[in-house]
């Protein structure tokens, strides 16, 4: 005991490092309690990364497919509104330079070429391969091969992620759109699909950093001409095996509940999908072929991104246009607020996001937005720190999502409108082009 | 930060967490054969070490990733704590 010990009188609380210690700790216990809201959800889906036998979101019995002509771009048009304008460089503006806008408009030129073949966007119609096989007796031993053969041939491609899984009539439209016309889908399909390879890209970080602008947007659009390239090879490839193919890349169907069957990530709040290794940064298509893969297709995985999307809110916080909602528990339909929300066909539990003022915002603002993507915890380069988090949050439970979302806007991570940004893409200062460097 | 042009960042940083590991290690080592520290100070000790090189390696990524104010916030939230339990242990060590 030491003399202060001797010196405090009998029975009053003395404020020795014992006790300061034990003050310490208890403050951390009360801080890091205190700091989780009452209100935050626990996940329902199970520990980890979970495999799932059915579709993992609750869909109604009511629920029915709808045309193309619904989507909110198509309705968009049919106004008389453009969702983007012609570019106009802003040279003191970062990330809205002459070179800036260079860089995005380029970017889409892939798909421009390609645009009959394997278009990326709706409106036109892909060309359908019908088989042409070098070899008319080939099968493959057996489904897993096909399986194996598939996947490897499409990251040979270009494509970063694969996912196989059966066709399903739900979650295609009834029609699709070719210029101004209108056709039943099962009539331009040339034949009946048996399997729906879903292709995702990857976005670059860097870029994104800068959303929303266009140096943001080329990215996502260069996105689109991988997208036209990629399924091109693929249709050629599987033509060249026998069986038919198309490449419609976002037509013809919904592409984020084929990705979700297909095990590429979860739904979020922000309607995108998030995929474990990229989260949102990531452009979708898909090809349809009838190839049968018996029981060799890819299970829907969930990994906590609900449960994250429950207590997180950066996504809805940041959006400028306010389109995405605040509500706690994903619903399904769109909210009753008095709007015509026919864009939104509803019958899936999921967060219902208003995409005509989303689009709204892309036409005032000139660009595609993205903050959502930017500002997602979800979204962040592919260093070792990053998936050691998102491996610890498929396993934390809900209260901790919040307190990890928190921890990611101090750390710096998830910020809109920087205008840094730009420049930091655009630096040469560390970067090698000459095949020298480390 | 590549090392020589060979190695990239990460890989020089790896390298020399390795060397840190070990350092700890061998400090560890010292501590319970020269000054018969207890095992509950070694404990401290190594918490705190490792807490620290983990967040040396989380800031030096975060630098090379050009995410800078992740680092200085993980000085903060990781190193700190870290320092003060391997003060606390070491304090402890010799004591005895």
């Amino acid at each position: 005991m030491n003399s202060t010990d001797e010196k405090a009188p009998g029975n009053e609380a003395r404020l020795d490092r014992r006790n300061l210690l034990k003050l310490g700790l208890a403050g951390t216990a009360a801080a890091l309690t205190s700091a989780l809201p009452a209100t935050a959800q626990a996940r329902e889906d199970g520990i980890g990364v979970v495999k799932h036998d059915e579709f993992p979101m609750k869909i109604s019995p009511d629920y029915k497919r709808f045309s193309e002509a619904d989507t909110s771009f198509n309705r968009f048009t049919r106004a008389g509104k453009s969702f983007h304008r012609k570019p106009k460089p802003e040279e003191n503006r970062p990330g809205y330079t002459s070179y800036d806008w260079a860089l995005k408009v380029a970017s889409k030129e892939i798909h421009n070429a390609l645009i009959n073949l394997t278009p990326a966007y709706q409106g036109t119609l892909p060309k359908v391969f019908k088989p042409a096989a070098f070899n008319p007796d080939f099968r493959f031993k057996d489904s897993a091969m096909a399986h194996a053969v598939i996947k490897r041939a499409a990251r040979h491609f270009g494509a970063d992620l694969v996912g196989i899984t059966r066709h399903d009539p739900r979650w295609d439209y009834t029609h699709v759109r070719e210029g101004k016309k209108y056709h039943k889908t099962e009539d331009v399909m040339g034949f009946v699909p048996k399997t729906v390879i879903v292709l995702g890209y990857e976005v670059d970080y860097e870029t994104m950093r800068t959303a929303p602008s266009p140096l943001g947007d080329a990215s996502q659009i260069d996105g689109y001409s991988r997208m036209s390239k990629t399924a091109l090879q693929m249709v050629s490839f599987l033509s060249k095996l026998g069986f038919h193919a198309i490449g419609p890349g976002n037509g013809y169907g919904l592409t984020i509940p084929y990705a979700i069957a297909a095990g590429l990530g979860e739904n979020s709040r922000m309607g995108l999908l998030v995929n474990h290794k990229y989260g949102p940064r990531l452009r979708l298509g898909k090809i349809y072929t009838d190839l049968e893969l018996d029981e060799y297709y890819d299970k829907p995985t969930t990994f906590g991104v609900e449960s994250f999307c429950k207590n997180c809110m950066h996504c809805a916080d940041n959006c400028p246009s306010k389109s995405i909602p605040h509500d706690k528990e994903p619903s399904m339909g769109p909210p009753d607020d008095g709007q015509d929300w026919g864009f939104s066909n509803p019958g899936i539990r999921k967060w219902y996001v208003n995409c005509d003022t989303c689009l709204q915002y892309w036409s005032d603002s000139n660009t595609s937005c993205s903050s959502c993507v930017t500002t997602c915890p979800y979204n962040k380069p592919y260093f070792w720190h990053h998936r050691l988090i998102d491996k610890v949050n498929t396993i934390l439970p809900g209260p901790l999502h919040k307190f990890m979302a928190d921890m990611d806007l101090l750390h710096g991570y998830g910020q809109t409108f920087n205008t840094s940004a730009p420049a930091v893409f655009w630096d040469a200062k560390g970067r090698e082009y000459d095949g020298f460097g480390g | 930060m590549s090392g020589l042009g060979i190695f990239s960042g990460i890989e020089v940083l790896f390298f020399w967490l390795g060397v840190l590991c070990l350092a700890t290690f061998q400090g560890l080592v010292w501590l319970r054969w020269k000054l018969e520290a207890s095992w509950l100070s070694l404990a401290l000790v190594a918490a705190g070490c490792g807490t620290m090189i983990f967040d040396v390696a989380w800031a030096v990524s975060s630098v090379l990733e050009k995410e800078p104010q992740s680092a200085s916030m993980s000085v903060l939230v990781i190193f700190l704590p870290g320092l003060i339990l391997a003060v606390m242990g070491m304090r402890l060590a010799w004591k005895q």
